[in-house]
């Protein structure tokens, strides 16, 4: 049992969830303690989303991103090509050694004693490195390279990395969510790994919790219906006033059931759609700019061919906002992640998927749909905002503390599946299921000492807890 | 080799000088070696260079070498 100090004395994490009620105590969104164990558990451990490979397309290019409260390095080899990952620190004195947030370079080069690494993170030189006063040719080159991550995957241009070497496989981490995340990196044809991103892609930070928004944005309709009530009112869909604003034009029409899911061996959930036929339906027109239905058109045509014999996975046609563990939700046009600064500070990052190979006004109409849909200039997320942000003062005062969250929407009424592996829980479509599913596998990790007591490397494990 | 007349690396600009240097160009070291610039990420203070010469160190003709400005003597060539 691992415990933290609280003004009221030591208590056991354990303590702070109600399984019997589906409540969770504020403490675990307010406490320091709390924070610094989340960041050595779960964010030192965990798979975490990292950017995609279309940010990096070029030799030398490199973009600064986040794992947990620490910067990393991204940046693909002038050699060999291929992407890595290292913590963005000189092995030196600790200072940054990439100051830049994108770019292309020959070399880092760390602005206090010259300490300077190539593009595959190897220690290539350093100031004095030669001169007979000072290291003399003797500083081994070899054992001072950049502290590269534990484990690095590119899925289908998503990349991912952990800091953990004892980690499971990407592919075992991500379970019976894989071919849904492999789904939504496919480009309107159907074909695999065919997005890249807009960059620059946005980035805010926000006074509250990391898991204010990040467990709580995983399928959650409910807040959709006052918090976002007048932004689908004043209709920003693709169509803009046409068609009632309607932004669901380019779902699919194909028969189907849907729930929330809630992973609670894995942590992951959201939107599961059972399709009940293979295939795809007719496309609908869905865009207010000229030609650019023209190009989808076209676009899903090929894909209904690819289709024609297929069922799509169950965050396929657009029924995705599956959030993968810890702090990544995931559509099939928008990948949203959440970096943890304090315990009262995160920085959202939001990345824009657009095919590959779409002409310039495709681009150009997707990107400025997900500007006024999206990010600080957009109005959905505005919306969002407003709520993350009061949450969090609204929570940490010694009376507000005492009194739970209540997660108990749906709360009993889950069921499993014999033929979907581990504990994924379904319930219905607008429930907090997915919500409790990362309370499972949050305490789990608070309390695993190792990945050899976390399920999928301990395959007998059962997190679940509600 | 002469000293560049071009590429003036003493004085007051000569940083600015080294931080600009094009590739193609061919530098001498203070340990007397001989390189040709084939990298600048012009940051003023590394190059890397392909040594051409190494009077001390002969195996080390063809490869490749980051440097650090306080090891360049001078420019040898005008590009």
């Amino acid at each position: 049992m691992v415990s933290v100090q609280t003004s009221r004395g030591d208590r056991f994490l354990r303590s702070f969830i109600d399984t019997e009620h589906g409540t969770v105590s504020r403490e675990l969104y307010v406490n320091e303690d709390v924070f610094q164990q989340e960041l050595e558990q779960i964010f030192g451990r965990c798979w975490l989303f990292i950017g995609h490979e279309s940010l990096v397309p070029n030799p030398g290019d490199f973009m600064v991103t986040r794992m947990g409260t620490e910067e990393v390095l991204l940046v693909r080899d002038r050699k060999d090509k291929q992407i890595r990952a290292f913590l963005n620190s000189c092995r030196h004195r600790g200072e940054k050694v990439c100051r830049y947030d994108q770019g292309n370079a020959l070399v880092f080069t760390c602005p206090f004693h010259a300490w300077t690494y190539d593009s595959a993170g190897r220690l290539v030189g350093a100031s004095g490195q030669n001169v007979p006063t000072s290291y003399n040719g003797e500083l081994n080159k070899d054992e001072w390279g950049l502290v590269e991550v534990g484990q690095f995957k590119n899925y289908y241009g998503t990349l991912w990395a952990t800091w953990d070497k004892n980690a499971p496989s990407f592919e075992d981490y991500v379970g019976p969510f894989a071919e849904s995340v492999r789904y939504m990196c496919e480009s309107s044809d159907g074909e695999d790994n065919g997005l890249e991103v807009f960059t620059p892609f946005q980035k805010w930070r926000l006074p509250t919790n990391w898991k204010v928004p990040a467990f709580t944005s995983s399928r959650d309709p409910e807040h959709a219906a006052m918090t976002h009530r007048s932004v689908n009112a004043a209709a920003i869909g693709p169509m803009r006033e046409l068609q009632g604003g309607d932004r669901g034009r380019r779902r699919n029409r194909i028969p189907s059931e849907s729930y929330v899911v809630g992973d609670h061996n894995l942590g992951h959930g959201g939107g599961w759609t059972d399709y009940k036929q293979p295939g795809l339906a007719p496309y609908l027109d869905a865009w207010y700019e000229p030609g650019v239905d023209d190009y989808f058109r076209t676009a899903h045509e090929k894909k209904m061919v690819k289709y024609a014999n297929r069922i799509a996975p169950p965050a396929g046609h657009d029924a995705g906002h599956i959030c993968i563990w810890p702090n990544f939700i995931m559509d099939s046009w928008r990948w949203r992640f959440w970096h943890p600064h304090e315990v009262g500070v995160v920085e959202r990052w939001s990345l824009f998927g657009v095919d590959k190979v779409a002409p310039k006004h495709v681009k150009d109409a997707v990107r400025h749909y997900a500007m006024r849909y999206n990010g600080p200039t957009g109005a959905t997320e505005s919306d969002d905002m407003e709520n993350w942000n009061y949450v969090y003062p609204a929570s940490r005062g010694v009376t507000a503390r005492q009194y739970d969250y209540n997660f108990a929407n749906g709360f009993g009424r889950g069921k499993l599946r014999e033929e979907v592996p581990g504990v994924v829980v379904f319930n219905d479509n607008r429930t907090e299921e997915a919500h409790r599913a990362r309370f499972s596998r949050w305490l789990a990790f608070m309390e695993a000492k190792s990945w050899d007591d976390l399920y999928p490397v301990n395959r007998g494990a059962n997190h679940r807890i509600w | 080799m002469e000293s560049s007349k071009k590429y003036d690396l003493s004085g007051v600009h000569g940083a600015e000088v080294f931080r600009d240097l094009p590739e193609g160009l061919k530098i001498k070291l203070t340990n007397g070696s001989i390189g040709e610039i084939v990298g600048n990420p012009h940051d003023g203070a590394i190059l890397l260079l392909k040594i051409l010469e190494s009077p001390s160190d002969p195996s080390k003709v063809g490869e490749e070498e980051f440097i650090f400005y306080p090891d360049v003597q001078e420019v040898v060539s005008d590009g």
